[in-house]
């Protein structure tokens, strides 16, 4: 569904009139909320995933997630994404073609003075929600590791812009939009009910992002348990 | 929409739209940046969102007043350090109301200080004030180990005189000094490295070296530093009064070179003599603009938490202990000015704080069922933002042929051997 057809559908129940005949609801209005409404999905489910360099440095431990993601989301700037990330996915290092292991600060203290063993990073910590911590520590300057980051998608302006998850999950943006409105208009009983609609939806895409590999098990003779 | 809201008084102006009170006819844009204010505070200690760094230098303490009301009258310029009224930890023994000690006025001082003990060392401070803005202490370490909390009975137990002895800093207490206050377990007895400043004690880093500068040293010492206000910009070894001119209107280092010193050479009275390099032999990015990184200096203190700003103060973390904290995040005195220090993500649950607490409040815009709705949101919003810090989602790779991950097979006898049967 593009935003065209997103919106006549929140208009729909909104018992609302279309384009200048509009009475409460503007169409910049529904936009904002259908918008909001990806916002939402996008964080509760981490469905888009973009990947961002981060160049190292000598000696460096830790690094502003900030200030590194600032540049890669300025192309969407204009969408409103500017600091869109919300969390590190993974972490790949080019160098040794293997994806960092995701540690607790609890996990690296386990080896006495690791902020000060050198050598090509192997785990990654996130402290606060904008630092990322490396070990072993970068030795080297220049070098580069990919960041797969969950992030705010781009807003749907255009007409034809399309939401980028799969399109059976589309009417829950339908939902927490009318959800959004009718609370802006203190109708509190339809807000639930449309909340709660949104609700299922979340969860469904939720479940589809966290489950999107499927492995068909395999009869292994002799050996019984793994 | 939360498109480019950066302060919280964008975030009041646009719940007010969203809560159709643009004019604040019902709820008050002062009630609203009073949840803002509240809203903000509240996500970032629930979710633990702001994580701050700050050394307890095992240096000598530096102060300069003696009582609370001289703070004040300080004259625009004068460096401020901290304020004491004793010069030994072992005052406290016989007073009270004292301030933790201090042994000299001025960073440079330390090179002077005599040995008071014969211990080799001045006394080092062992109580220690916490960050203001820290309201959980995450991790300490010292010389980059992490050391171990303890409290005040365990240290006793373990050590009588646990106040007073001197050595390397293993186990840290926060009970027993005040609410505000780390003790150190031992008191330090070794000063943690530091990078010597000889001129100045505020202010931004104005040169990095050059070929050659002209220091003050003292008869009968001799000692190798820095001198900030001294540039040789054309690294020809002669220090004109162009460059004086220019480091004394602006503050900033045009150029860095790399230099690297092997001798100084003292002659009675103030001398030309080849400086070492405060980052001698380290690696140098770039060769003009302000200093952004020191080799040592943790990102999290440039100014403004990340990103800006120009090195102020760099500690080491040689001998010295380091304090990693949960933070309450900047004040925000002015809601037009503070920026957000959060994702803008994360930004949009104080939105929902905000919603709850304005329907929430009694009068016209009272609606109970609207409320439970939004603190709902916020409450699954702090619930994220808190799962986000554990160990991130592994990355699934495809992988054929066995249905389950996992170690070997457990070892089975080839019969029944000693069971009985039937089982």
């Amino acid at each position: 569904m593009n935003l065209t057809q997103l919106r006549a559908e929140v208009q729909a129940v909104m018992d609302e009139d279309t384009g200048s005949s509009a009475v409460f609801w503007q169409e910049d209005d529904i936009d904002a909320a259908i918008n909001d409404a990806l916002d939402e999905i996008s964080d509760a489910t981490g469905w888009y995933e973009t990947r961002v360099p981060l160049p190292l440095l000598r000696g460096t431990v830790y690094y502003d997630l900030f200030a590194h993601c600032s540049p890669a989301f300025a192309s969407l700037e204009a969408a409103g994404a500017e600091d869109g990330f919300i969390s590190v996915a993974a972490v790949w290092n080019p160098v040794t073609s293997a994806w960092l292991t995701g540690s607790s600060i609890d996990m690296l203290d386990a080896c006495s003075r690791w902020e000060r063993n050198e050598g090509q990073p192997e785990r990654y910590v996130i402290r606060g929600c904008r630092w990322l911590g490396l070990s072993p520590v970068p030795a080297t300057s220049g070098e580069y590791l990919d960041l797969w980051l969950t992030a705010s998608p781009p807003h749907l302006l255009e007409e034809s812009d399309i939401p980028g998850f799969p399109e059976e999950y589309h009417y829950g943006l339908v939902e927490l939009a009318r959800c959004e409105l009718f609370a802006q208009d203190h109708e509190a009983a339809k807000a639930m009910k449309y909340w709660e609609r949104y609700m299922a939806y979340e969860s469904k895409l939720r479940h589809f992002v966290e489950n999107r590999l499927e492995r068909s098990r395999t009869f292994i003779a002799g050996g019984a348990h793994a | 929409m939360l498109s480019a809201a950066r302060t919280l008084n964008d975030l009041v102006e646009e719940v007010a739209y969203e809560l159709g009170d643009a004019e604040n006819a019902i709820w008050s844009r002062a009630s609203l940046q009073r949840h803002a204010r509240r809203g903000y505070a509240q996500l970032v200690t629930d979710a633990e969102l702001i994580w701050g760094v700050d050394y307890l230098p095992d240096l000598p303490r530096i102060a300069n007043y003696t009582a609370a009301f001289e703070r004040d009258m300080f004259a625009p310029g004068q460096p401020v350090a901290n304020r004491f009224n004793t010069t030994y930890g072992g005052e406290e023994e016989f007073a009270s109301a004292l301030t933790a000690p201090a042994q000299c006025t001025a960073f440079f001082e330390l090179e002077f200080l005599d040995m008071i003990d014969g211990a080799g060392t001045p006394p080092l401070p062992a109580v220690c004030e916490l960050p203001s803005d820290a309201y959980r202490v995450a991790r300490v370490t010292h010389d980059a180990r992490r050391i171990s909390p303890a409290t005040r009975s365990e240290l006793q137990a373990t050590d009588f005189r646990y106040r007073t002895t001197r050595g390397p800093v293993v186990a840290f207490a926060l009970d027993g000094d005040g609410i505000s206050s780390l003790r150190k377990y031992r008191t330090p007895s070794t000063l943690a490295a530091y990078y010597r400043v000889s001129v100045g004690s505020f202010g931004t880093l104005r040169a990095s070296g050059g070929a050659a500068a002209t220091l003050e040293i003292p008869s009968g010492t001799v000692t190798g530093g820095m001198r900030i206000d001294e540039f040789d910009s054309a690294a020809d070894g002669a220090i004109t009064s162009a460059d004086r001119a220019r480091l004394a209107l602006f503050g900033f280092a045009p150029r860095v070179t790399t230099v690297t010193v092997t001798t100084v050479e003292y002659t009675e009275g103030p001398a030309a003599l080849t400086v070492l390099d405060l980052f001698s032999g380290m690696e140098i990015i770039g060769s003009f603009g302000v200093l952004r990184r020191a080799p040592g200096l943790h990102p999290i203190h440039l100014a403004g938490r990340g990103g800006f700003g120009i090195p102020r103060r760099i500690h080491l973390s040689s001998n010295n202990t380091r304090i990693e904290y949960w933070g309450r995040g900047e004040t925000p005195d002015d809601l037009d000015v503070h920026r957000i220090e959060i994702p803008r993500a994360y930004a949009r649950y104080i939105k929902h704080y905000m919603k709850w607490h304005a329907f929430d409040s009694d009068g016209d815009g009272h609606s109970a069922k609207l409320a439970d709705l939004y603190r709902g949101r916020y409450a699954a919003g702090v619930a994220r933002a808190a799962s986000r810090r554990s160990i991130s989602r592994r990355v699934m790779i495809a992988g054929s042929g066995s249905a389950r991950g996992g170690g070997l097979s457990r070892p089975r006898l080839p019969w029944q051997y000693g069971q009985r049967r039937g089982r």
